[in-house]
């Protein structure tokens, strides 16, 4: 059964809350950063002209002042002026500077045409500002002729330098300054706001890998909904923590209450047999009992085996285990209960580690009587153990028939049975059962397999080795 | 070695148990004396620790009732019951120890050792087959006076097999007296340790002590020839 997962949009997926803030911030901040000194400078611009117009009116009246008509000739007198950058020249009626020179590019036109001009101009130099003036006659103290002038003010726009300017940088400066500062003030609030959700997201990982409920999220948060948030989660793994030993408990209890009443059972079936050897009806309904009870015991074993070890009462290191030895075990063990199945082809590197042998001898029947029970043919069963740096290998490869690739992630599941199971043996906790072991000894336990041609699994665990 | 406790008191019962588990008897509790009566009928027990007031039948009269089937297991009464009369009782009904209520725990496991080798008929703490020597007290093994080091689970493999010399046992039954949490259903790991065991014990001694019998388990015993009419009186 497949079921249709939702995915989210791809361009939401994965996307980290720090590197998402950052790039919004940056991305705000830029805008607005723009958008302010764009205002700015547009205000700016439409400024500066009204200001460097005035200017070079006030400038150009101030020369006037001081000009002369001397024998036809017209003098400048000792003219200083304030305004930095200024110069000017005084231009008769057929364009020829009477005074002063004009910047190249700005022509003399004809001053009838717009007595008062003013504007920019480009000229080779740069732009230049340029006003014009009339000389009206009363303008010269003595007037020679009835000609005609025109005083030309004009200032590089280089050489511009007005308060408008000041503010402009001024502006910038304080705008850039402020939102960086805003900005850095987000990233912390996004920081200290991250911080403690990744501590959670490290304790749940902890917990989840370590089934260790007691564990708890130490961090604190200036934040309110936060605080409340990891105490929410405390809380959480404190009722799991609750359950979790109960159901613990529960398993162990029963388990452990309901092995002497089958025990007994057995027992009993047993005597029944021998005191009706000659009551056919009666031996069957007997083997029928005990099988049945042997399977319940079994179960109960297992499920017991289960919360043992879940309950962390076994010994993980206490004894050498011989490996050689025990897959030797384990192959004539698995001859019995498979109708003398014996096509191993088995090659163990690894003499003695440091285990718990009834533990490890799980790990490696498990995994043999699986592979036996899904193989098809009589083909050789693969084991193969060997050292691996710290590690102690553990392969088991048959040719059955394999598992199907969306079955995979849960072949490790409680209660999980491959489908075309060839008998009707086991409960599906055989598999469970080994992962836990191996994950107890900090180990991986991985499978790969193909529909139709096999499955290997591979336990891979540290060891320490006895050295003699 | 194989317990039953026997205690309508399921605390009492439990905290009974865990101590004796920890001296690593294999233990089983029940409550009442009907249950009780199930258990000992059916199963094989080192020692019984037995209340008296109980649901279903009390305890004296289950103490009477076993011995009346010629059923010897040790047992031993544990009792809030401190008349004269009462213990007095008790033990001619045949219980091979009477304790009072409260009890020191570790008086009770000095008596529970006491009780469990009277039953195999020695007086001091060790056990002997041919040239091979289990002292219980120091927990060491010697075979020709050579100290042999063994694990805990050897160990306790080779006391229950001792104790039970000459006696085909079975796998699921060595299981049943060694370990019972470990315990993996329907398999051989017995056979792992009777492997070491062998290399520790009889790889490098003559005669053999550890005989296999093909298809039920295994014997310990010192006489090679008495062993072979075992085998096949075990197989038939």
């Amino acid at each position: 059964m497949k079921t249709k997962e939702k995915k989210p949009k791809a361009r939401f997926r994965n996307l980290s809350i720090f590197k998402y803030v950052i790039s919004f911030v940056i991305v705000i901040i830029a805008v607005v950063c723009f958008v302010t000194v764009a205002t700015i400078e547009i205000i700016v611009r439409r400024a500066i002209p009204d200001e460097v117009r005035r200017e070079l009116s006030t400038e150009n009246r101030q020369v006037l002042k001081t000009v002369k008509c001397v024998d036809g000739e017209i003098v400048v007198e000792d003219y200083k002026t304030d305004y930095e950058g200024y110069d000017f020249a005084i231009v008769d009626e057929e364009g020829n500077c009477v005074v002063g020179e004009l910047p190249k590019g700005v022509s003399n036109t004809n001053p009838d045409e717009g007595m008062y001009f003013f504007g920019d101009v480009k000229t080779p130099e740069g732009v230049v500002y340029v006003k014009r003036d009339l000389v009206r006659p009363d303008d010269f103290r003595q007037m020679s002729s009835g000609k005609r002038y025109c005083i030309y003010g004009f200032i590089k726009e280089a050489n511009v330098s007005t308060v408008y300017n000041k503010i402009r940088m001024t502006s910038l400066i304080i705008i850039i300054t402020l939102f960086v500062l805003l900005g850095l003030f987000i990233l912390d609030i996004t920081k200290r706001m991250i911080k403690p959700i990744d501590k959670m997201y490290e304790t749940a990982m902890k917990v989840s890998d370590s089934m260790d409920f007691a564990e708890r999220i130490e961090e604190e948060s200036i934040f309110v909904e936060i605080n409340a948030l990891i105490h929410a989660y405390n809380e959480l793994f404190e009722r799991i923590r609750i359950t979790y030993d109960m159901q613990k408990r529960f398993n162990s209890d029963v388990s452990h209450e309901l092995k002497t009443p089958i025990a007994v059972m057995s027992a009993q079936c047993q005597v029944a047999k021998q005191k009706y050897t000659h009551d056919d009806a009666a031996i069957e309904m007997i083997t029928v009992l005990e099988r049945q009870t042997n399977i319940m015991n079994d179960l109960v074993t297992q499920l017991l085996q289960l919360s043992r070890i879940e309950n962390d009462s076994i010994e993980f290191y206490s004894e050498p285990v011989n490996m050689v030895d025990l897959v030797d075990v384990v192959c004539e063990d698995i001859e019995i209960s498979f109708d003398g199945f014996n096509a191993f082809d088995k090659k163990v590197d690894v003499e003695e580690i440091l285990g718990n042998n009834v533990l490890i001898f799980t790990i490696v029947r498990n995994l043999v009587s699986n592979a036996v029970r899904y193989n098809t043919n009589n083909n050789p069963i693969q084991i193969r153990v060997y050292a691996e740096g710290d590690d102690m290998v553990l392969k088991v490869k048959d040719h059955g028939i394999g598992i199907a690739k969306e079955e995979l992630p849960i072949v490790f599941d409680a209660f999980y049975r491959g489908e075309k199971s060839r008998s009707s043996e086991g409960f599906g906790l055989g598999l469970t059962l080994t992962k836990r072991i191996v994950d107890c000894y900090g180990g991986k336990i991985t499978v790969d397999s193909e529909l139709g041609k096999g499955s290997e699994f591979v336990v891979r665990m540290p060891v320490s080795y006895i050295k003699d | 070695m194989r317990l039953l406790v026997v205690e309508d008191e399921k605390d009492l019962n439990k905290l009974i148990s865990e101590r004796l588990r920890e001296e690593r008897y294999i233990v089983d509790s029940c409550y009442d004396g009907n249950e009780a009566y199930d258990f000992i009928h059916n199963m094989d027990y080192d020692g019984v620790i037995l209340d008296v007031m109980l649901g279903g039948i009390d305890g004296f009269s289950l103490l009477k009732k076993i011995r009346s089937e010629k059923n010897f297991t040790p047992v031993m009464i544990l009792s809030a019951k401190d008349k004269k009369h009462d213990i007095i009782y008790g033990l001619d009904q045949g219980a091979d120890d009477y304790m009072v209520k409260p009890f020191d725990f570790e008086v009770l496991l000095a008596r529970v050792r006491a009780m469990l080798r009277k039953s195999v008929g020695i007086r001091e703490n060790t056990y002997r087959v041919g040239d091979l020597e289990i002292n219980v007290n120091e927990q060491t093994v010697t075979r020709q006076g050579k100290r042999i080091t063994l694990t805990p689970k050897e160990y306790s493999i080779l006391l229950y097999m001792v104790r039970n010399k000459n006696i085909v046992l079975k796998r699921e039954q060595i299981e049943l007296n060694i370990w019972e949490m470990d315990r993996i259903g329907n398999s051989n790991v017995v056979d792992v340790f009777i492997r070491y065991l062998r290399k520790k014990i009889d790889d490098d001694f003559e005669p053999k002590l550890i005989h296999t019998v093909r298809g039920v388990g295994y014997c310990l015993s010192w006489d090679g020839e008495n062993n072979e009419d075992k085998r096949e009186e075990a197989q038939s």
